[in-house]
């Protein structure tokens, strides 16, 4: 099986990324696993750390779970469940991805844009992973992505064929284009010629490689935020 | 300074400073050793002089004395002295030996020193005999061990000349050795001009930095080749590739317009129409930045395309041109993992050099038979297309990738010598290579071979 983990905040996004999920999973089984992260209150009891966290949802968080459901339910094989998570590490992640059997991480933009630590932590464990992501962007449709965009790692071994192998049968997309920029510090430059290749070939998914490697601090997938188009961040494989 | 010269100037220098360096060790370790061994002979000299004087007894004196003499190797000018410890820093002194003080209090606090004047060797050693101590000093003259120093500087200094010699003739060598490929490498450019910039470096089979230099040169030129001829035949290009499509939309408007039709027939007619300019936007946009680029094929953006699919385009559009073509496409090698075919590459291009090799096919053959085989394996992806036209004579096919070049008999046909020229370099761009086997009046094969990286 090949489940999808959607970290969220339970905003309105959240609908859309679940949306995606249920378009790449057609007709298949799928397990939609959609994970709330919050801190864990600094205590000395476990009685008083039951008085201060925050149990259950707000009214707009259990209507958007709602919603959730109810699209879910209209496929019968999908099964959404959901899980509220105080703290998050990396061997944690690890084995929740495996146990989970977790494929693919589809990350709403409102989860990226927020600042509270704990969310901003489990993008920099997910980024660290080796699982795909799929970032999503605000405007993106839900339509499911035909025509994508490679964008090359400057150092990458990774070739446009190896990529449908990486994303793990994910989306039934098509790379119509690929862009190598010459070095990091040129992204600004390949701005407009990627602009015009996305308009002319109607791209509507970007592809880019990360590095397993730990990396610190903001990684590339913010490079490419402004083309406002979905991400997805596929790990390279070491050679 | 020649290069040649600097390099046999810089490999004497440094021969001869390593060579400097060496000598100066072995010189210096050399006298150390001798001194070595001088003084440990004295040391044995002073031990059994103590022996003989505790023993006190003139015979055994006299058989030392003898084995000394004849057991023991000669000493130049040896004296030995015992000389008889008071106290913690008094002893008899002998007036013979004009030593200096710092020597006595050596021997007096380490109980053995030694030192050298004039090639003279002084040893002392204190030598305790049942409670009173003695200080026995041997000297003797270290004429030998000079003798051979000498003739180890000898043996250095005529060696030294000997190697610097040698090592001007080495440096000699190698730096005919060095320069030798670069001076092949410069013959064979001189060779190209701007009226064969065709012409290639052969390409040397190793991997050092002269097989580098020389790919470098080749790419350089292919470059050059390319912007030069792109930019001076830009017009004759533009008309050449431009007129395929607006044929097509003549045609299609022509016929159209003969006589009353269904909207049907005007729609499919408008959206052919409407096809081939949009082709001719994007030739002309191609061909645009081909020469804004110069060619040098290091675009950021490349489409990723299917090469069966884009025959299959290439063929749709012969169809159009050549509504009887003989053209097969022959799938049959393909591998099952699709992503194999991929290429990127500049999809308008690319069919645009495909298409001006298959027609050259079709329009050479006078309608025959072409057949279009693809091949991928994980290294390259191959398509053969093969003829059974008029074929290339042997002396025509080094020309062929001269713009405007027209061959004997292909001057029978329309053309103007530029779509193989184009072709050659589109694929050039996209690092493949073109290869063309042909007879005479039997055939042509033209292989193009992409090679992934």
């Amino acid at each position: 099986m090949k489940n999808i983990l959607i970290p969220t905040t339970l905003q309105k996004d959240t609908v859309q990324a679940v949306r995606v999920a249920l378009a790449d999973a057609a007709d298949k089984p799928l397990q939609i696993v959609l994970m709330t992260l919050e801190e864990t209150p600094d205590v000395a009891s476990a009685a008083y750390w039951l008085r201060k966290s925050r149990n259950g949802l707000d009214a707009a968080q259990e209507a958007v779970f709602a919603e959730c459901l109810e699209l879910a339910e209209a496929c019968p094989l999908v099964k959404i469940k959901m899980q509220r998570q105080f703290s998050m590490t990396k061997p944690l992640l690890r084995n929740f991805t495996a146990a989970c059997e977790i494929s693919l991480s589809i990350i709403p933009n409102s989860f990226v844009q927020s600042s509270d630590l704990p969310h901003r932590h489990f993008l920099h464990l997910l980024k660290n992973s080796k699982t795909p992501i799929l970032q999503l962007t605000p405007e993106c449709e839900d339509a499911p992505f035909t025509k994508a965009l490679f964008i090359e790692n400057t150092k990458s071994q990774v070739q446009a064929k190896d990529v449908a192998q990486l994303v793990g049968g994910h989306f039934s997309f098509r790379i119509v284009s690929q862009a190598r920029p010459f070095d990091e510090a040129n992204h600004e430059e390949l701005l407009p010629a990627l602009f015009d290749a996305i308009s002319k070939n109607g791209i509507d998914l970007l592809i880019e490689t990360r590095k397993p490697q730990k990396v610190f601090g903001k990684t590339s997938v913010a490079n490419h935020e402004n083309l406002g188009l979905p991400v997805l961040s596929v790990c390279e494989p070491a050679y | 300074m020649q290069i040649r010269k600097r390099i046999t100037f810089t490999y004497v220098t440094l021969s001869v400073l390593s060579t400097l360096l060496l000598c100066l060790a072995v010189l210096v370790l050399f006298r150390q050793n001798n001194r070595y061994y001088f003084l440990k002979r004295l040391q044995d000299r002073a031990r059994i002089v103590a022996s003989i004087h505790y023993q006190n007894d003139p015979a055994k004196a006299e058989y030392y004395r003898k084995l000394k003499s004849e057991g023991l190797e000669e000493l130049i000018d040896e004296a030995d002295y015992v000389l008889k410890v008071n106290g913690n820093q008094t002893f008899e002194y002998n007036t013979n030996l004009l030593l200096p003080t710092e020597f006595y209090t050596e021997v007096m606090r380490k109980n053995t020193a030694w030192t050298e004047d004039n090639h003279r060797y002084f040893y002392g050693q204190v030598f305790d005999e049942e409670g009173q101590k003695y200080l026995v000093i041997v000297t003797a003259l270290d004429l030998r061990g000079d003798l051979s120093t000498l003739y180890m500087i000898r043996i250095l200094f005529i060696g030294g000349l000997g190697f610097i010699v040698l090592a001007f003739f080495l440096g000699r060598f190698l730096a005919r050795r060095v320069v030798q490929p670069v001076a092949r490498i410069t013959k064979e450019v001189k060779r190209i001009s701007a009226s064969n910039l065709h012409n290639r470096l052969p390409q040397v089979e190793n991997q050092d930095e002269m097989a580098d230099l020389t790919q470098t040169f080749n790419d350089m030129l292919d470059r050059l080749e390319t912007s030069f001829e792109i930019q001076a035949n830009f017009i004759n290009n533009a008309s050449h590739e431009l007129k395929t499509p607006i044929t097509t939309i003549l045609a299609e408007s022509e016929i159209m317009l003969l006589q009353k039709r269904q909207p049907e027939e005007y729609e499919a007619a408008l959206t052919n129409i409407y096809n081939q300019a949009n082709r001719l936007g994007n030739l002309t946009e191609s061909l645009l930045k081909l020469t804004q680029t110069g060619y040098d094929g290091q675009k950021q953006v490349k489409d990723v395309a299917r090469l069966d699919e884009l025959l299959m385009d290439v063929k749709d559009d012969l169809d159009k041109l050549y509504p009887d073509n003989q053209v097969h496409l022959r799938f049959d090698d393909l591998p099952d993992d699709e992503s194999l075919l991929l290429i990127p590459c500049n999809k308008p291009l690319i069919q645009l050099a495909l298409s001006n090799i298959i027609s050259n096919g079709v329009k050479y053959s006078n309608n025959e038979t072409v057949f279009v085989t693809l091949s991928a394996c994980k290294s390259q992806l191959l398509v053969t297309i093969t003829d059974i036209g008029i074929g290339i004579p042997p002396e025509d096919i080094p020309h062929l990738y001269e713009p405007f070049f027209r061959g004997k008999e292909a001057s029978r046909y329309t053309g103007y010598g530029l779509g193989l020229p184009l072709a050659m370099k589109i694929i050039r761009m996209h690092k493949g290579e073109l290869k063309i086997q042909s007879q005479p009046q039997q055939g042509t094969m033209v292989t193009i071979v992409f090679s992934r990286d």
